[in-house]
């Protein structure tokens, strides 16, 4: 188990939330706990899109520094 | 606003007519919904924040009962413009009864706003809407074990195909008329009245929703992701949004020059016809032309060029936000419009631009931040709209269509594609130029 920023996360990785320090990211749903997978960066590399406990958010990678995460594997 | 208004219990108002609230996250339907009981037409579109403020409308079949849809948000602490319209429209004891909308498929982030809103009012109704779209993902929901985890009415609804309308029509008006009072208050895990932390309520949340989910192997998603790859992708994002625009705008073109022609041929004879008519009575000559070749004429002209043009593009540009193109584009643009020290959703205004400046120009209230709605407000402007399309078609038919059929109309519609482009860097640089000079500093 490691904790990283979400932006460090590989892309198709999954990890779990520990903490969301943006504004608005926990309304959002950036819960603790909730299961993200990175999934793909737009065309010019920002922002990046997550899979956020089923739903699909685009975050920026400004943001996704904000947000703590758990990797369980050898990620990062 | 109402809040210093009595919150318990329901009031028969003097004017005998009941509110009852649509709320719920953004994207979940919430619009759709909201024609489909009151059979209006308020505009829906597959993206999220498209509904900025609060549409009301009548039940089908009750019309004491009026219907007010409010903004889509994720949470009730009043963050955004949004939120706060929505959370002193629950607090404020304004409606009679809450509908709260869910996507099927999300169940685990809509629980927050579901939860939060019990806590503000017990006259609720919870739709888990879209079970159709979650059954084709392979997730179906418990209604009835949701029912009990949250001491509140579930309803599952498909508002586009109708699926299950009338039985929440129903719900609402049995609830408005007391016959489901009885099973208030009786279920012991109702919403606590203390103050959650937004973190208890999220677990909360999650261990509902994973109670009452039940998954299966999601084939469709799969394959949603490899097409949200194709159209976000290096190369053929970037160039499927360019061909997309090219496509929008050739069928435009060639379209319109069918129902151009037969509609002016057709005021033409009937100018002709009256006039002819006209001039037999005693009226004096110079007033005949005035009105004939003047005014009808003109009118005929503009007609018989613009209308076409608009009432091709429109559907077509319906077409592309309910296919959830919307999104993407905003997705693939956000950089360059950071860049510019503005958001990708002024790429959504940008768009709307392209059908009408005053829709594009309306349509800036999505953007949060003040400056970068004012970006997006002034330079709305300087994307073509589809009614100055006519004035541009016309001139890059005559400077650069030589050749005749599909040919110059693909030639054209090459030429009026890099128009658009033009003027969406020109969107960008005069967005750069306002955020470091006039705007600089700005929120």
């Amino acid at each position: 188990m490691k904790k990283i920023k979400l932006n460090e996360l590989l892309p198709y990785a999954a990890a779990t939330v520990v903490s969301a320090a943006g504004e608005g990211l926990e309304t959002m749903g950036f819960t603790e706990g909730v299961r993200v997978v990175r999934l793909y960066d737009a065309p010019c590399g920002d922002p990046t899109a997550y899979d956020v406990g089923g739903t699909v958010i685009a975050v920026r990678g400004s943001d996704a520094e904000k947000i703590t995460v758990m990797v369980s594997g050898v990620w990062a | 606003m109402g809040l210093t208004r009595e919150r318990e219990g329901r009031r028969v108002k003097k004017t005998g007519v009941y509110k009852v609230a649509l709320v719920g996250n953004p994207n979940v339907g919430k619009s759709t919904l909201f024609n489909a009981l009151t059979g209006l037409s308020r505009h829906t579109g597959n993206w999220t924040g498209k509904t900025v403020d609060i549409g009301f409308g009548r039940l089908k079949g009750a019309k004491e009962i009026s219907i007010c849809d409010l903004p889509g948000c994720c949470s009730l602490s009043a963050l955004s413009p949004e939120e706060r319209i929505a959370s002193e429209f629950i607090s404020g004891g304004d409606a009679d009864v809450t509908v709260i909308v869910c996507d099927a498929s999300a169940l685990r982030r809509n629980l927050v706003l579901v939860l939060e809103t019990l806590e503000l009012t017990e006259n609720a109704i919870v739709c888990v809407n879209l079970v159709d779209e979650a059954a084709r993902r392979g997730i179906s929901v418990d209604a009835e074990a949701l029912s009990a985890k949250l001491g509140v009415p579930v309803f599952k609804t498909s508002a586009a195909s109708g699926k299950g309308l009338e039985t929440l029509k129903n719900a609402i008006i049995g609830t408005l008329t007391g016959e489901n009072r009885l099973e208030k208050g009786r279920n012991g895990n109702a919403a606590p009245r203390c103050a959650e932390t937004s973190r208890e309520r999220a677990a909360r949340a999650a261990g509902i929703a994973e109670a009452v989910t039940t998954r299966d192997a999601d084939v469709r998603g799969a394959f949603m992701l490899k097409l949200d790859r194709f159209l976000t992708g290096k190369v053929t994002g970037r160039f499927t949004m360019l061909l997309l625009l090219a496509l929008v705008l050739f069928i435009t073109m060639v379209g319109a020059n069918y129902p151009s022609a037969l509609l002016s041929r057709l005021f033409g004879s009937g100018l002709r016809g009256l006039k002819g008519l006209l001039e037999t009575t005693a009226l004096p000559k110079p007033a005949v032309g005035a009105l004939c070749d003047g005014v009808l004429g003109t009118l005929a002209t503009v007609i018989s060029v613009m209308l076409p043009p608009v009432a091709i593009f429109f559907p077509m540009f319906t077409l592309l936000e309910d296919l959830g193109l919307l999104p993407r584009i905003a997705f693939n643009s956000d950089r360059c419009f950071a860049r510019c020290g503005s958001c990708g959703r002024q790429a959504l205004t940008c768009c709307m631009g392209f059908g009408c400046s005053a829709a594009g120009v309306v349509g800036c209230r999505i953007i949060a931040s003040p400056r970068e709605r004012l970006i997006a407000t002034v330079t709305n402007s300087l994307v073509p709209c589809n009614g100055r399309f006519p004035a541009l078609i016309a001139l890059t038919t005559l400077f650069f269509a030589n050749g005749a059929g599909l040919l110059s109309g693909l030639e054209s519609a090459a030429v009026m594609t890099s128009l658009a482009v033009i003027s969406v860097a020109a969107t960008l640089l005069f967005s750069k130029l306002l955020s470091t000079t006039l705007l600089r500093g700005e929120p």
